[in-house]
């Protein structure tokens, strides 16, 4: 199954150089994919056993540092993990996206969520409260920009006349995915996703996932869509877990209906680009012989 | 007066060239290598379709591409070493202001510092629509545009209230350098009034240095009416290789040489090479235009 691995933004050390070396090192190392999550402003990452240090140079945008990524390497696709997109314009969102399809060749995978936190609303100007009704109209009007040259849209909270980006992804889409796991988000994966983030809470243990992941099934039939095209990410935390220990979670995750792997590294109190990647390539290589991932 | 030497520039001539990205990157490493100091790009997120009620007389449609500044350099900024890059010129009061701070900022920390960051109200409404954003505010709302994002890049926490930003927390990551620089485009009064209050620097758009003395005199009145000095405050011109007036034409190299001396003498501390006009899709033809441009200056010098 395909591996993935979290960029350690939260870790300090992440100087341009480590960046570059880091994602070199997950590409050879035989990752199918690289996960940066976003956080605009003001919020706490929702991950545990980060520590805030106030003097931090990391955090990087995702798709600043995912079109620095692509440039350093040629096979490993790029997830954001996720992009809170209702806080964001969706036209300029798509226009990012479609430029890092380009500059990637392909090789964005745009997770999107609707968010958690009210800070980056706040900070970037939008009524927290009507998330999930303005993500349902942006996913619709960024994949009009995808694939139209020409675009005119009239929503609640979006209008477009006879409007267009250039240049737009190869294909005309990109590939989207969604983190959440309420039912109303389920239902919107089923319909429009290519793949579903699982939610932090449902992290905790694989054996938590067949309800929703039952849900999510009968939600794609219903839509006319196979289950098995849906592609289902969840963690693996290398914090805590000895190799071994990590690759039982996998195991754990892959017989639990899980399709995509992702090491996360951050919070094992490693530190610099070197130990992170001295931890991934332990675990894939453990993968490997496991035969986990191919 | 001592003379300067121009800081020399390339515009991305990217409403010409087609290839893929490999090609950006070998066009992007052949400007550095042509000793040129610093690249540049325009800033345009959609374009309208000129088939809409009332037609389109506007320069771009939404057909001629536009690479998204920030996205693009970040990823030139992986496979250059000295090339500044040079948003000329983003406009900002249609992009949320948070969102520009932290974008720019990591493409600071991922270029090391080699950013600056020009921004414009630009002319387009139907951009303005689409991205959500009041077109009849922009002059207003980039003055203090400018002002949340040098707190943004020089603060621990902002606490800012203003007229159209409410912002209170941490932003990061903050840029390579404690800041990015903020020039300006535009020749209205109130944008050469802004420039002398607010900006490092000033992309005029004037064809010829002839007309350049009075606007330049207006934003130093207006620099030395803030408490700045003027000469503090950086000047790029606008060299085109082959005249607005007539696309297709050979370029005459020792002319545009003889022009960009002219511009030196001026005053001005930075010239943007555009070698669009002549209809070169193939980026090698563009980068060689920028070299034999470049022997031409040097041999006129």
């Amino acid at each position: 199954m395909p591996l993935g691995v979290v960029f350690p933004q939260l870790d300090p050390a992440a100087e341009p150089n480590a960046v570059a070396e880091w994602a070199v090192a997950a590409e050879e190392s035989g990752y199918d994919y690289a996960v940066a999550f976003d956080h605009v402003f003001g919020a706490d990452p929702d991950h545990a056993g980060v520590v805030r240090d106030p003097a931090e140079r990391t955090r990087h945008e995702p798709l600043v540092l995912f079109a620095y990524m692509a440039a350093a390497t040629t096979r490993l696709n790029l997830l954001t993990g996720v992009l809170v997109l209702p806080p964001r314009q969706a036209a300029l969102a798509a226009k990012q996206a479609a430029e890092l399809a380009v500059l990637s060749e392909g090789r964005l995978w745009l997770g999107v969520g609707v968010g958690s936190q009210r800070p980056p609303f706040e900070a970037l100007g939008v009524d927290y409260r009507t998330r999930g009704r303005r993500i349902d109209e942006q996913l619709v009007l960024m994949r009009s920009l995808w694939e139209s040259p020409s675009v005119s849209y009239e929503g609640r909270f979006h209008r477009v006349s006879a409007a267009g980006l250039s240049p737009r992804p190869p294909g005309g889409s990109v590939p989207l995915w969604m983190g959440g796991g309420a039912p109303a988000v389920l239902a919107r994966i089923a319909r429009h996703a290519d793949g579903w983030l699982i939610t932090p809470r449902l992290r905790a243990a694989p054996d938590a996932l067949a309800g929703p992941l039952a849900r999510l099934h009968r939600e794609a039939r219903r839509a006319g869509r196979s289950p098995a095209s849906i592609g289902v990410e969840t963690r693996v935390q290398a914090a805590g877990r000895s190799v071994d220990e990590q690759v039982a979670s996998a195991r754990a995750w892959r017989d639990a209906g899980a399709t995509h792997l992702t090491l996360n590294t951050m919070g094992a109190g490693l530190r610099g680009a070197g130990a992170h990647i001295g931890a991934m390539v332990a675990f894939a290589g453990r993968c490997r012989e496991a035969g986990i991932a191919g | 007066m001592r003379r300067r030497l121009v800081q020399l520039g390339a515009i991305f001539p990217q409403s010409e060239i087609e290839g893929d990205a490999g090609a950006l990157r070998d066009f992007a490493r052949g400007v550095e290598e042509a000793g040129y100091s610093h690249l540049l790009a325009f800033d345009h997120v959609l374009g309208a379709d000129p088939d809409r009620p009332g037609g389109w007389s506007g320069p771009y449609t939404n057909e001629t591409p536009f690479h998204e500044p920030l996205l693009l350099f970040a990823h030139l900024a992986a496979c250059t070493e000295r090339l500044e890059f040079v948003t000329d010129v983003l406009i900002l009061p249609q992009r949320q202001t948070v969102l520009v701070a932290q974008q720019a900022a990591t493409l600071s920390q991922l270029a090391g510092g080699r950013l600056r960051l020009g921004v414009g109200v630009g002319w387009n409404p139907v951009e303005y629509e689409a991205l959500g954003a009041d077109f009849g505010l922009r002059g207003r709302v980039m003055e203090e545009q400018v002002a949340v994002l040098r707190a943004l890049w020089s603060r621990e926490e902002v606490a800012f209230e203003g007229r159209y930003h409410r912002l209170h927390g941490p932003m990061r990551p903050r840029p390579a350098k404690g800041t990015i620089p903020i020039w300006m485009g535009g020749t209205a009064p109130p944008v050469l009034a802004r420039v002398g209050r607010l900006a490092e620097g000033w992309f005029p758009p004037h064809p010829d240095p002839g007309a350049l003395a009075p606007d330049l005199a207006r934003v130093h009145e207006a620099a030395e009416a803030a408490g700045r000095a003027p000469g503090s405050i950086g000047v790029e011109a606008h060299l085109p290789l082959v005249p607005r007036e007539r696309p297709g034409a050979a370029i005459d190299y020792e002319g545009a040489a003889a022009r960009a001396h002219r511009w030196e003498e001026s005053g001005v501390s930075h010239l943007a090479v555009n070698t669009m006009g002549a209809g070169w899709s193939a980026p090698g033809r563009h980068a060689e235009a920028l070299r034999r441009f470049r022997d031409a200056l040097e041999g006129t010098g």
